[in-house]
């Protein structure tokens, strides 16, 4: 008897370890295949590469701006400083909290320096408009009690969104469900990202060197303070109870860009809150001069510098940490020599980095120097080869002619900023930007110049402030400069005695 | 909160924790009403259920009217009767029940009366109890399953087949058990209560068992039928559009989607009750492997089909006056032909209820005559067929011989599905017009130039579902054999079997149609 009931118990005790081990594989597995279908991106690189770093002084919290500001190679150099840019695309405010938890998880940084860019968001914003934001980084982090917390975060902050199905609401917990579908995109990388803590290749770093806009510094300086959303006040105050609680050392800061007056109002207020607990605060958008920022040079748009502006940053950003925080110097020691193999090829990439915003400067500067010289062409073909500029946008209206061929050689590319749109009478016959909701408004240039066309009775095309009445006779191309935010030309082609006739305007 | 879905799963996995946690009979009871209530009212909503308790007080109320009437016969019954004065004794006892079982039959019926002829009529259907009025219906979930189910548990009672429960809540708790509610099958109450009654303790095995076949259901369901929607929505949805070859895969395909869909919801349903120590009836088996069209109704929607053999096709066929009829007809056209033209009238019955019951439009009513007329003649015909086959010496019991029957029921089947695809809802000229498609529009390249992997149903996509369908026949080919797959992997080597399971659940994980981007698809047979 007794030794049936010791097998009994043996049996029990071993149905129970399998079912545990059979779970546990499972368990195995699916996370494995989570991380295989995940979107293979910097974004995530950023997420997973923390784990591989060792002894980091200074993580970076934030979003774009983060991750295209602060130089860590740059850091290390100067003043021996070892940092990791822990920022994904369009983060959303819960998440800042959660990075700060994720880090360390892996990381005792001296110091953490979070940035509030995204404080300012709007209340109208939609889970699912900032969809891509929100996986960027939860989609990144590990399968963990943290992740599902984050998950928690992200939905009570956008509690009042009632637009998100029941099946998008739980692949946000099992995200599995939202990539499971990309089997015929899996590839070698996929592979690498199996086991979720694929290296940043640049410390969380992304070398901007793509794109390049010409800008103008914002006249933004104001002391007058704003208000922070309920939802956005909430996010702040628990990250810094957090913070608090967890004894961190935080500096709070805004990663230069072009902000507007009303959103430097709104960081006042986050500023104030952010002292008022204890810590830290640099909205670095006023200290343009210190950090010597040349908005017609240091900027790939109005949100983030490109590697020119980030070495001006991160030296200005460097020394004020240094200064104020008790930062060790490891430039020197042997267990870091592993940065200084480092330095050696994120120099080289900032060279070369450095190389195409040089080219693109040029072509901008090319393009502005051909503009002006468009009000001396009068001759059609001439005139068009001269305009036809990636750096400008055309607009060709006409109220009743047939708009010739030859007159739209145009290569202008697909892009909201540069692009041609053609009207005859009250329709559009051609957009390159077929995005756009309207045809008939929309913004150009730099400055997100506001302008409307309106075909009624005649013609008038507004531009920001200019207004400009065209006649109901031939047909007119006007020439606006993307980068320098004008109208550079407008002509009128119109037949004249069986011969074309073009005058400027 | 459909059976494949994550809340499900997440809703199953702390429903069985609790179920297997609670010690006591009755606290299991308690824990499977609760989980019924909250899968109801995330399913159904919560103000559909006045129906449900309607319905099973009414049940419960006139369920023990009728069986104290038959106890009041017990007392008074005398010491001594002959057999044949006892039939009579209850006969006297039977009538009295009459008139309670009617009415409770009539009140239980009333509502889906009342929705299918609101469906006829083209009322505007409302959400809730609160917006109902005549001339609106509502159709709460589970409807007919569970309508199905009380009619029979009552008429059970009234010819003293079963003795009703006395316990409202055990009468409650099977009227909603949460699996069954939605897509049957359409259960003996008396059975489930039975069970309730003595829940037994959790066995691993079993348990593993049932989860085994929940996972099975899902690989159909997920893997298979929803991807196959993705085709025969597209072809049905707007059917005169495409070409005839295009059609008959989506014809094909359809029957493959049908089944899968209900036998995977069959499979989930009762794997979950299995889990839990409780036996359903089995609904399915192996019905598109049936050599003939009255095996593949005894196969296929057993529940169904027996409910109506049980309770309508019996009924008449005992009934004086059919019995009187039979006689006629045999005298009048021989044994055979007789006993064929008498099963006329009971079978057209049976099967026009069947095809309304499907949906109240013309197509269904011609799809239930479709399949009278076809049973009918397969009775009639059978000498004469079996005649041939002699005379011709056709090898009956070859495999080519068995692989023709089966594609002809199969075909059968198949081609009642265009019976009621969209467009054929026209009436009889849209029906004609099809098969003018399917002949003179039949463009047979289209199979072959990539047209048909157009339209969402990629190359990738009929591969698997062709890999897919060769897995579930050899397992309902197994199956046929008296054995289940499941017992066979059991008896194989721990990795070999855990290697099945996983790799099981590594198919519905990545080729599994859920998710955003997916509208999953509701279950064909929810609704009902």
């Amino acid at each position: 008897m007794e030794k049936s009931n010791k097998a009994s118990k043996k049996n029990k005790i071993l149905k129970i370890v399998k079912t545990v081990i059979f779970l546990l594989i499972i368990g195995f597995v699916a996370t494995r295949l989570t991380y295989l279908f995940r979107n293979t991106s910097y974004d995530r690189n950023h997420i997973t590469g923390i784990k591989t770093e060792k002894d980091i002084d200074v993580v970076c919290i934030g979003a774009s701006g983060t991750f295209t500001s602060w130089e860590p190679f740059r850091a290390w150099e100067d003043y021996g400083i070892t940092s990791y840019n822990l920022a994904t695309n369009s983060i959303t405010p819960p998440l800042l909290k959660s990075y700060v938890k994720y880090a360390m998880k892996t990381q005792n940084p001296d110091l953490y320096i979070v940035d509030l860019r995204q404080i300012g968001n709007s209340d109208a914003d939609t889970m699912l408009g900032h969809e891509g934001g929100i996986r960027n980084g939860i989609d990144s982090l590990d399968v963990s009690l943290l992740r599902i917390e984050c998950v928690n975060d992200c939905f009570d902050y956008y509690s009042s969104d009632t637009s998100i199905s029941s099946m998008d609401f739980w692949s946000y917990y099992f995200d599995i469900a939202k990539y499971h579908t990309k089997l015929n995109s899996l590839n070698e990388i996929s592979l690498k990202n199996i086991n979720n803590n694929m290296p940043s290749t640049d410390k969380g770093f992304e070398f901007v060197h793509m794109y390049y806009q010409y800008l103008q510094e914002p006249d933004n300086q104001t002391d007058k303070i704003g208000e922070l959303t309920n939802r956005n006040k909430e996010c702040l105050v628990e990250l810094l109870q957090f913070c608090k609680d967890s004894n961190l050392n935080v500096l709070f800061i805004v990663t230069p860009g072009r902000i507007a007056k009303g959103g430097m109002t709104i960081y006042n207020a986050a500023g104030k809150l952010v002292e008022e607990n204890g810590f830290r605060f640099i909205n670095c958008n006023e200290y343009y001069d210190e950090i010597g920022l040349d908005f017609s040079k240091d900027f790939y748009n109005a949100g983030h510098c490109n590697v020119y502006g980030a070495e001006k940053y991160t030296d200005f950003m460097a020394k004020y940490v240094k200064e104020y925080y008790d930062l060790n110097d490891h430039r020197g020691d042997p267990e870091y020599s592993d940065w200084d193999e480092y330095l050696v090829t994120a120099k080289e990439k900032d060279k070369e980095s450095k190389k195409c915003v040089d080219d693109a400067v040029n072509k901008v500067n090319m393009a502005h120097n051909n503009n002006m010289q468009l009000k001396n062409i009068n001759d059609i073909a001439s005139w068009i080869y001269k305009a036809d500029s990636d750096q400008n946008t055309i607009l060709v209206t006409s109220r009743n002619s047939v708009i010739k061929s030859t007159y739209m050689p145009w290569r202008v590319s697909n892009s909201s900023e540069n692009m041609i749109r053609i009207f005859i009478g009250d329709s559009e016959v051609y957009s390159s930007d077929v995005e756009l909701d309207s045809p008939y408004t929309s913004t150009i240039g730099s400055n997100e110049l506001s302008y409307t066309i309106n075909c009624g009775q005649g013609i008038v095309l507004n531009i920001g402030n200019e207004n400009y009445s065209f006649s109901n006779d031939g047909t007119y191309i006007t020439v606006f400069d993307n980068n320098y935010n004008e109208v550079v030309d407008i002509i009128r082609i119109y037949d004249k005695d069986g011969r074309t006739v073009m005058e400027h305007l | 909160m459909s059976y494949n879905s994550i809340p499900f799963l997440i809703f199953l996995g702390i429903f069985l924790l609790v179920f297997f946690i609670v010690p006591k009979n009755w606290a299991k009871i308690a824990t499977i009403i609760l989980g019924n209530l909250f899968f109801y009212r995330v399913v159904g909503g919560l103000n559909q259920l006045a129906i449900v308790i309607a319905i099973n007080l009414v049940l419960y109320i006139f369920s023990l009217i009728i069986y104290r009437i038959y106890v009041r016969g017990e007392d008074e019954k005398p010491i001594e009767l002959s057999k044949m004065e006892e039939v009579n004794y209850w006969k006297a006892y039977k009538k009295k029940t009459v008139i309670p079982s009617i009415i409770g039959i009539l009140v239980i019926v009333s509502v889906l009366v009342y929705t299918k002829i609101g469906k006829i009529c083209d009322w505007p259907s409302v959400h809730s109890i609160a917006e109902l009025s005549f001339g609106k219906i509502l159709v709460p979930l589970g409807l007919s399953y569970y309508t199905f189910s009380s009619v029979g548990y009552l008429i059970d009672v009234y010819k003293r087949r079963i003795t009703p429960t006395r316990n409202i809540f055990l009468l409650f708790a099977s009227l909603t058990f949460f699996p069954i509610i939605v897509e049957g099958p359409i259960s003996n109450y008396d059975k489930l209560i039975a069970q309730f009654n003595n829940i037994p303790k959790f066995d691993y095995d079993r348990f593993c068992k049932g989860l085994q076949r929940v996972l099975w259901g899902l690989f159909k369901k997920m893997v298979i039928a929803d991807r196959i929607s993705i085709y025969t929505s597209v072809v049905f949805g707007d059917v005169f559009s495409y070409a005839g070859a295009e059609i008959v895969i989506a014809a094909i395909l359809n029957v493959i989607q049908i089944y899968t869909d209900f036998s995977g919801c069959m499979d989930i349903v009762i794997g979950v009750s299995e889990s839990m120590g409780i036996t359903l009836e089995e609904n399915f088996k192996s019905p598109l492997l049936s050599i003939s069209v009255a095996d593949f109704w005894r196969r296929w929607h057993i529940t169904l089909f027996e409910w109506f053999r049980n309770y309508i096709y019996m009924p008449i066929v005992q009934a004086k006056l059919f019995k009187r009829f039979h006689k006629a007809c045999r005298k009048k056209f021989g044994d055979h032909l007789g006993q064929c033209i008498a099963l006329m009238f009971p079978s057209f019955a049976v099967w026009i209820i069947t095809g309304l019951w499907h949906g109240t439009g013309k197509d269904y009513i011609a799809w239930g005559l479709y399949w009278a007329t076809l049973t009918t003649m397969s009775n009639i015909l059978s000498p004469t067929l079996q005649k041939i086959n002699m005379i011709c010496n056709f090898r009956t019991e070859s495999f080519g011989w068995k692989l023709f029957r089966i594609i002809r029921t199969d075909f059968f089947y198949l081609f009642s599905g265009l019976i009621v695809v969209t467009g054929t809802k026209h009436g009889f000229h849209g029906f004609l017009y099809l098969m003018q498609q399917l002949v003179a529009e039949a463009r047979i390249w289209k199979l072959f130039n990539g047209d048909i992997y157009t339209y969402g149903f990629t190359q990738a996509d009929a591969e698997i579902v062709f890999v897919g369908v060769l897995i579930i026949a050899f397992v309902d080919y197994i199956n046929t054999k008296n054995k289940r797959v499941r017992d066979l992997i059991a008896e194989q080597p721990i990795v070999l079997r855990w290697t099945i399971w996983i790799s099981l659940i590594v198919v519905v994980l990545v080729l599994g149609e859920y998710g955003p981007g997916y509208s999953a698809a509701e279950f064909i047979y929810k609704g009902f």
